[in-house]
């Protein structure tokens, strides 16, 4: 039986009572039990209307372990205390909280507990410090909120929405160097083209020759000419990546085999490529083997800067719930979509035949391929430019 | 043992001890007053409280905890010397020392504070009832009914203080001590906010009864002219009905000897002396009819909580799906092809597929052949019936139309009905296509 209710019977024999005798004080008395569950019950309704929870951080997007400081405050705005006010809210297990009143690990869940002793009419505040450890979106949309009741009901969960997210980037992997080819000088190949152009910088135009490719044709050019004309781009020193990461499925049935932390070694590795891109200034477009957006496969364009750094390490940050494809799928586009010498790099936890197939036809063509393996703790690097390598070069490396 | 294990405890003393003395107070043995009520309470409690601490061991000392048997001997013998009975001073002294170990483990919440209250409230009503009927049970007091209010609300009172102190020094919510004049100013809000709501309320509602008592003082006459009018007539008939069956009555000499023999130690005034003392019939039964309407007011309200939670019952159990029996019966032969599938794939497959393996159409399209040399080349935009009503229109061989008829008959019978020719038709189709031949060549 709720408090709710044992206050109405008892109201209800003393208002009995009250009837028979006519006594005015168990009139009232009786009358109070009535009241104290009417007005516990609207006091309840009402009171996320006059306390209200707010949140700011001092960072909203940070790299694992770096601590993030949190003021709470808690708003009361009634004209009744708030004694023995418990706000409680869960983050993932791998956040670390630093002084909170309360840490309960539950359910893979942090609970973080704060108490108040609230007199009306003021606010409260408390800092305190939580440190994520991997990749990810923290976000918080409730606090759990239990406070004193007014008459000894029971004490009623309340939940106080507001918002807060902070983006966790995934930590970059330690890899081996890598040979980012900015040290050949130019024209060290005998090739009738350059190597390298940079499609940001138009150089001029040319009359069209088969095997152009589409993309390039000028079409103001050959509307006002008559005839077909292709863009002629400024050569750059700096060659253009495509880093292709290989995601496998969450879990392999047929294997029997979780593939989550592996997963997260690819995404790390692709973060630190990122992090080398970005320092040294290369532009490189990036290929997931995820379902995205109706396609086969996830591609952000070339880009290089700041803002396609955090682009990328945005989308590795919030790489969840995917549908992985298949690798050998994305090179086969790559050999029908890519420039002659591009430089692959593929990072993978496991080439399978028809991946090993396709390299071997890429590096035919060709292509550069680096092979970043992260199957183990400690990512190796391997290289397949057989076919670059026998081409005849002028100049030694 | 830490200061709020012990803060907490005591709000438990409080509730017992106050159980304790409704009890007491019920049997006799305390006054039914305010402040003897009050004060057992707070002495078991602080007795309670220190038994406790002692028990625990204070500091840890454990010359102590010896000393809590001489506080056991001590309260025995302050019972003994306030009702002078060995017994019953024996008898405390064994509670005492019982509740001192019982609640020193004990683990509650704040339903437990509230089932004492509600037991302790209980009684007190059930007390006051006896005190309103019959008198104190006390030999040598008198005590008013109305001198047991403030012992209601110090009962109220301290249960609603309890519970915000089981609250406060509750382990989800014990937060870190405020510093003092914070915690002063804190708990004054507390107690001052709720002593308002509950003198806000005792003002409100005493202003209501106020004028809802006018009210009635107003409406009271006229509503009982009314209700005289309306029921003075069949009261009056019935009166008069009794009287004429007390006279009918009253010339049976038996009768008489009877009632006077029951009624002869009575000195109960006689009906028509009644009447002449000027009480209405009316109010001699008021408190029934009052009575009366309260049964039947409770009854009502007491059926329309059956119903609906008879209701509510039926809902959620109809919301809970019923769970399929399931029946075994003897397998009958009825039906037994019904659950054939459309299109039996086996039977698909055994069928020819071309029209060169395919006799029937192999035969019409000899006859097509045969009728295309003869310069009435079917169309491609026509059926096969189309076909043979433009034969009929403009080929002048009776005889030939005849089988042509028969030819398209078959041919319409196995393609589109899907009826597989026998032997005998097939032998006839064939030999309706070689006559055609013969006799057009």
């Amino acid at each position: 039986m709720s408090t709710r209710q044992t206050y109405h019977g008892l109201g209800f024999i003393l208002l009995i009572f009250a009837l028979f005798s006519g006594n005015w004080f168990l009139w009232l008395f009786g009358g109070f039990f009535f009241f104290m569950s009417g007005l516990a019950s609207w006091w309840a309704r009402n009171l996320t209307r006059w306390v209200q929870v707010e949140w700011s951080a001092d960072q909203s997007r940070v790299m694992p372990g770096t601590p993030i400081t949190v003021r709470l405050r808690l708003h009361n705005r009634s004209w009744l205390p708030l004694p023995g006010t418990l706000v409680q809210f869960s983050l993932p297990d791998h956040v670390v909280p630093e002084q909170a009143d309360e840490v309960v690990e539950r359910n893979a869940r942090t609970w973080i507990r704060f108490r108040f002793h609230l007199p009306m009419r003021k606010t409260a505040e408390r800092t305190f410090v939580i440190t994520p450890h991997k990749r990810g979106v923290l976000w918080l949309g409730e606090a759990q909120f239990e406070t004193i009741p007014l008459f000894g009901e029971e004490a009623e969960a309340l939940v106080l929405p507001f918002s807060f997210s902070v983006l966790v980037y995934p930590l970059p992997l330690p890899i081996p160097p890598l040979d980012t080819g900015t040290s050949e000088p130019e024209g060290s190949r005998v090739t009738r083209s350059h190597p390298i152009e940079d499609v940001t910088f138009l150089r001029g135009v040319r009359a069209y020759s088969p095997g152009d490719r589409l993309k390039h044709i000028h079409w103001k050019a050959s509307a006002k000419t008559g005839l077909l004309q292709t863009r002629l781009f400024e050569p750059t020193a700096n060659p253009k990546w495509i880093v292709i990461g290989h995601i496998l499925p969450s879990y392999e049935p047929v294997l029997q085999k979780h593939n989550d932390a592996v997963n997260e070694r690819t995404i790390s590795g692709l973060a630190a490529l990122s992090v080398l891109c970005r320092r040294q200034s290369l532009s490189y477009e990036l290929l997931l083997t995820v379902r995205q957006r109706g396609r086969e496969h996830y591609h952000q364009t070339a880009g290089s800067g700041k803002a396609h750094h955090i682009q990328i390490m945005t989308h590795l940050a919030k790489l969840h719930q995917y549908a992985p494809t298949s690798l050998a799928a994305v090179l086969h586009r790559l050999e029908q979509q890519s420039a002659a010498e591009a430089r692959i790099v593929i990072v993978t936890p496991r080439l399978d035949e028809p991946a090993l197939e396709m390299i071997e036809r890429l590096t035919r063509r060709g292509h550069h391929i680096t092979v970043l393996d992260v199957s183990q703790d400690q990512p190796v690097i391997r290289r397949y430019g057989l076919a670059a390598a026998n081409q005849r070069r002028v100049s030694c490396r | 043992m830490s200061r709020s294990f012990l803060i907490r405890q005591s709000f438990l003393f409080w509730q017992e001890s106050v159980l304790a003395a409704v009890l007491l107070m019920l049997i006799g043995w305390l006054p039914s007053l305010p402040g003897s009520v009050a004060g057992f309470a707070c002495g078991a409690t602080a007795l309670l409280a220190l038994g406790l601490w002692l028990y625990e061991g204070g500091g840890r000392h454990i010359m102590l905890h010896f000393l809590l048997y001489p506080l056991v001997i001590a309260a025995g013998v302050l019972v003994y010397y306030l009702f002078g009975s060995l017994l019953l001073a024996a008898l405390a002294a064994a509670l005492f020392f019982w509740r001192v170990h019982a609640l020193s483990t004990l683990t509650y919440t704040r339903a437990t504070l509230q089932r004492l209250f509600v037991i302790a409230l209980c009684i007190s009503l059930f007390h006051l009832a006896i005190l309103a009927l019959f008198g104190s049970m006390m030999k040598d007091a008198v005590y008013d009914a109305k001198q047991l209010s403030p012992v209601l609300v110090l009962i109220l009172g301290g249960y609603l203080l309890s519970s915000i102190g089981e609250y406060l020094t509750r382990q989800d919510t014990k937060g870190a001590f405020p510093p003092s004049a914070y915690a002063a100013s804190l708990g004054g809000q507390l107690l001052g906010s709720r002593l308002l709501l509950a003198l806000g309320y005792t003002a409100v509602t005493g202003l209501l009864l106020l004028v809802l008592s006018f009210l009635w003082g107003v409406a009271k006459k006229p509503l009982g002219d009314a209700l005289y009018w309306l029921f003075g007539p069949a009261l009056r008939a019935a009166g008069n009905l009794i009287e004429q069956l007390a006279g009918a009555l009253g010339n049976n000499q038996r009768v008489n000897d009877l009632m006077n023999e029951s009624t002869e130690a009575t000195d109960e005034l006689p009906l028509d002396e009644m009447e002449f003392a000027g009480e209405p019939l009316f109010s001699l039964w008021e408190p029934y009819l009052i009575g009366g309407i309260v049964v039947v007011v409770a009854a009502s309200v007491g059926w329309a909580i059956w119903k609906r939670r008879r209701r509510t019952a039926s809902l959620s159990a109809a919301d809970i799906p019923v769970q399929a029996e399931t029946a075994l019966q003897e397998l009958t032969d009825e039906g037994a092809n019904e659950g054939r599938p459309i299109w039996n794939l086996d039977e698909l497959r055994k069928k020819t597929a071309g029209p060169e393996e395919d006799p029937v159409r192999y035969s019409y399209y000899r006859f097509l052949l045969h009728m295309a040399d003869a310069g009435l080349r079917i169309e491609p935009f026509e059926t096969s019936q189309e076909y043979l009503r433009r034969l009929r229109r403009e080929w002048p061989h009776p005889d030939a139309l005849e089988l042509a008829g028969r030819i398209t008959r078959y041919y319409e019978q196995y393609r589109y009905l899907e009826k597989p020719l026998s032997s005998e038709e097939l032998a006839d189709l064939r030999d309706c296509v070689e006559t055609i031949q013969k006799t057009m060549e």
